[in-house]
């Protein structure tokens, strides 16, 4: 079970062993951008790197689709416990699981403080990158009032019967047979889950 | 109940309770308590009551499939008779949710099929069921299983139905509504059923895509005596004179469908249609001006009638409404106008299910003019329809008398949902504040809550109202509501027992939000979409506690919609995280 995984990080000497990895993690997307960026990148969750180079790094792999960012922290209480313990305990570390560019690194023991810069850091790259803007005020256009699924194909159906009087039908069956439901495509998934370990 | 053992004082009270009861004496009460809240209570009181509890236990609805494992759930409850489980999100219904969000059924089915020796009704609702899975259960459980449900599932086909009708001999229900299956051997299965099956009450294949013959259906209620309810999918009403001739104890019909304008045949007559005289709850597809009158000589009778898949008009709706003075549940499009609802408050005394679902209201929609719902229709039904147990209906415009009517007349509500559509420029009145404090303050009974408006309609103020005086409910959708972050807080102050929230559209922070689901203490499961999310869901961190997973859906900027795919579903979980995320997320390593 994932919680009981998580359980067992080991402990090392994180500042260190931090900038290694980020080192290791950064020539690793240079060489998976090698492959050659051909797009720019999609909605990238978590910008590791600031700027253009980040979003051109992301690896153009045929079966990966989209960046995901992934955070496990280890331990986890109410926010005011989190100011406290942040104030207590300033070395403690969790489990860090980054997706990026459709790859999986996993750091062992991650210093609290470098996930926040982390998190940080990714924000502002991300903004700049993507260009990205918040969602501002919604207004009825922004997020149209979804209809029930089957209303939704029984009202197609029935448009088509009615315009299916006339004496040139368009297509009327062909769409009448065909399932409303769109496929969509996957979406950048970013999955937090307190690590815990259950009885 | 529930109150009483949670405190420490109560929790002592309980241990001296259990130690005065003689296990047998315990046993035999705890055979009539059904209700799963008092079930829960009551496994609170002490370990001891909690095994008494776990052994006797026939039924679990589990709202959220990741929630638990199926391990879990067996260890805790061996004997389980009945289990449902729900997976994807509500949104699905919607079109919100991609279609590879997860919800797999297969570890369950797994797991139950191996242990699980009692189980006999097996619900799935929005999940995604294979073939193999079926093939799985129908090994394990076809001597066992009475009830099926493959409630808005997909991912099988017909053959497995097929396997189902020949192998499950004691199978009572078979429910398949709006499931998507694929059609592989046409409608042989129910051809199996009808030669397999003697003791079948429910077959449901209602808003499917799959065929069905008349010559099948008609075998299958030949052989099926005690089938009660039917409901099918499109299939010719002039071709099932047979079949109602056959069922003489049906009571409940739906689906089927009329003639196409151009297909019609000249001096169709649908006056004399048979049906048989058990039946009172029906729904029938396309039917329009022309064939209503097929329901005229059963209407008295009627005690469902689902308009929602009709072709009728305002008047048409009247016409057939005021002939229906014993109907409970009435399900139409808003279609039905204001005017139609007056006639449902002159006519149905009896009524306690209301939905008016949305009509075509799109742009060049084809709906009648006058099929719109205004305070005018909500006032006549809360003054007309005292048992109204559940109202879900959708307004074009609506004002605070009208809710405050609601509150007043309408004191048995357990459900209310009302969505106020866009298809008006301008309401009467807003906000509405004064009228959704009216509304529960009066509907004290109410469990579930949905206020899907506009902006402005419901004010950060109303959201304080909302917290207060709903003390009792414990789902609540909110669309377009507060004006800022401290709306959702004001909110959150209250509600002593909300356990699943949505939102939509509103201005929230991912901050406020997080802050929100930490003060809620009941709360279980919320999802959101639309709120002023930060760039990375960074600001969702504030959120995270012990078993609480959160799942951030990112905007996808390539795709045509990025804030239909923005999403944030988080619930309490004690399977830790979930596997199976959508396959956009590369695989994980635990």
């Amino acid at each position: 079970m994932a919680a009981e995984h998580q359980q067992q990080p080991v402990v090392v000497a994180g500042g260190s062993r931090f900038a290694v990895t980020c080192g290791l993690l950064r020539q690793y997307m240079k060489e998976q951008g090698g492959n050659g960026a051909r797009r720019l990148a999609p909605a990238v969750a978590m910008g590791l790197v600031p700027g253009a180079d980040a979003a051109a790094a992301v690896a153009e792999e045929p079966e990966e689709r989209k960046p995901v960012l992934e955070l496990f922290p280890q331990q986890a209480g109410t926010l005011k416990d989190e100011q406290q313990r942040k104030m207590k305990e300033p070395a403690e570390r969790a489990p860090l699981t980054i997706f990026y560019g459709g790859k999986m690194v996993v750091f062992d023991d991650f210093p609290a403080e470098k996930a926040e810069e982390l998190m940080h850091l990714a924000g502002s790259g991300n903004a700049a990158a993507a260009g990205q803007n918040a969602l501002g005020q919604p207004s009825l256009t922004d997020m149209p009032i979804a209809r029930k699924a089957s209303l939704k194909r029984f009202l197609e159906k029935r448009k088509n019967r009615l315009t299916a009087g006339d004496p040139y039908p368009v297509a009327a069956t062909e769409s009448m047979s065909s399932k409303a439901a769109v496929k969509e495509e996957g979406a950048p998934w970013l999955g937090v889950n307190s690590a815990l370990s259950l009885s | 109940m529930g109150g009483e053992v949670e405190g420490g004082g109560g929790r002592q009270l309980g241990r001296v309770l259990s130690f005065g009861i003689p296990d047998t004496a315990l046993g035999l009460v705890m055979g009539y308590v059904e209700d799963p809240w008092d079930r829960d209570a009551i496994s609170l009181v002490c370990r001891h009551w909690c095994r008494v509890d776990a052994l006797s236990r026939k039924h679990v609805t589990v709202a959220m499939a990741y929630s638990t494992t199926p391990e879990r759930l067996f260890r805790r409850f061996p004997c389980l008779e009945s289990l449902k489980l729900k997976a994807k999100p509500r949104a699905a219904m919607f079109n919100l949710i991609s279609d590879d969000w997860g919800g797999s059924a297969s570890p369950w089915i797994r797991q139950l099929s191996a242990t699980f020796h009692f189980l006999k009704k097996l619900h799935l609702r929005r999940m995604i069921v294979s073939d193999d899975d079926i093939s799985i259960l129908v090994r394990a459980k076809a001597h066992m299983l009475v009830s099926l449900k493959l409630d808005r599932c997909s991912g099988f086909s017909t053959p497995s139905i097929a396997l189902v009708a020949r192998s499950c001999k004691k199978l009572e229900t078979l429910f398949l509504e709006e499931s998507t299956i694929a059609e592989n051997e046409n409608d042989e299965w129910i051809r199996e059923l009808a030669t397999n099956n003697s003791v079948l009450e429910t077959l449901n294949f209602f808003l499917t895509d799959l065929r069905a013959s008349p010559e099948y259906l008609t075998l299958l209620v030949r052989n099926c005596q005690m089938l009660k309810t039917l409901k099918i999918s499109e299939c010719l009403m002039p071709d099932l004179t047979g079949l109602f001739r056959t069922a003489q104890t049906l009571q409940e019909f739906a689906g089927g469908a009329f003639e196409e304008p151009g297909q019609q045949v000249a001096n169709r007559n649908y006056e004399n249609y048979y049906f048989p005289p058990s039946l009172h709850r029906l729904g029938l597809h396309y039917m329009g001006a022309n064939e209503m009158q097929i329901l005229f000589p059963y209407s008295a009778a009627l005690k469902k009638l689902d308009l929602q898949f009709t072709l009728l008009n305002t008047e048409d709706h009247c016409q057939i409404v005021q002939r229906c003075p014993n109907l409970e549940v009435l399900e139409a499009r808003d279609v039905i106008g204001d005017r139609g609802l007056q006639v449902v408050a002159q006519t149905c005394k009896k009524l306690q299910r209301l939905r008016i679902e949305r009509g075509d209201d799109d742009h060049g929609g084809l709906e009648d003019e006058q099929g719109v719902i205004s305070q005018v229709g909500v006032m006549a039904v809360a003054q007309g329809c005292p048992e109204l147990t559940y109202w879900a209906i959708h307004v074009s415009d609506i004002t605070n008398a009208a809710l405050e009517a609601v509150g007043t007349f309408s004191r048995n509500l357990n459900d209310f949902r009302l969505v106020l559509l866009d298809r008006e420029a301008h309401i009467t009145e807003f906000p509405l504040d004064n009228g959704v404090r009216a509304l529960l303050r009066g509907c004290t009974k109410l469990r579930r809550f949905a206020f899907y408006v506009r902006p402005g309609v419901l004010t950060d103020v109303g959201l304080g109202y909302v917290g207060e005086f709903s003390k009792s409910i414990r789902y609540m959708l909110l669309g377009n509501v507060g004006e800022s972050d401290n709306g959702i807080m004001q909110l959150s102050r209250g509600c002593p027992s909300l356990q699943k929230l949505e939102l939509r559209g509103c201005v929230f922070s991912e901050h406020a939000l997080a802050m929100a689901a930490l003060q809620l203490k009941s709360l279980r499961y919320l999802w959101v979409q639309g709120y002023k999310a930060s760039p990375t869901g960074a600001d969702l961190m504030a959120m995270v506690r012990p078993f609480w997973n959160i799942e951030f859906i990112a905007p996808d900027q390539d795709g045509p919609c990025p804030d239909i795919k923005k999403q944030i579903l988080a619930y309490y979980s004690l399977a830790g995280r979930r596997t199976d995320c959508p396959p956009s997320n590369p695989k994980t390593k635990h």
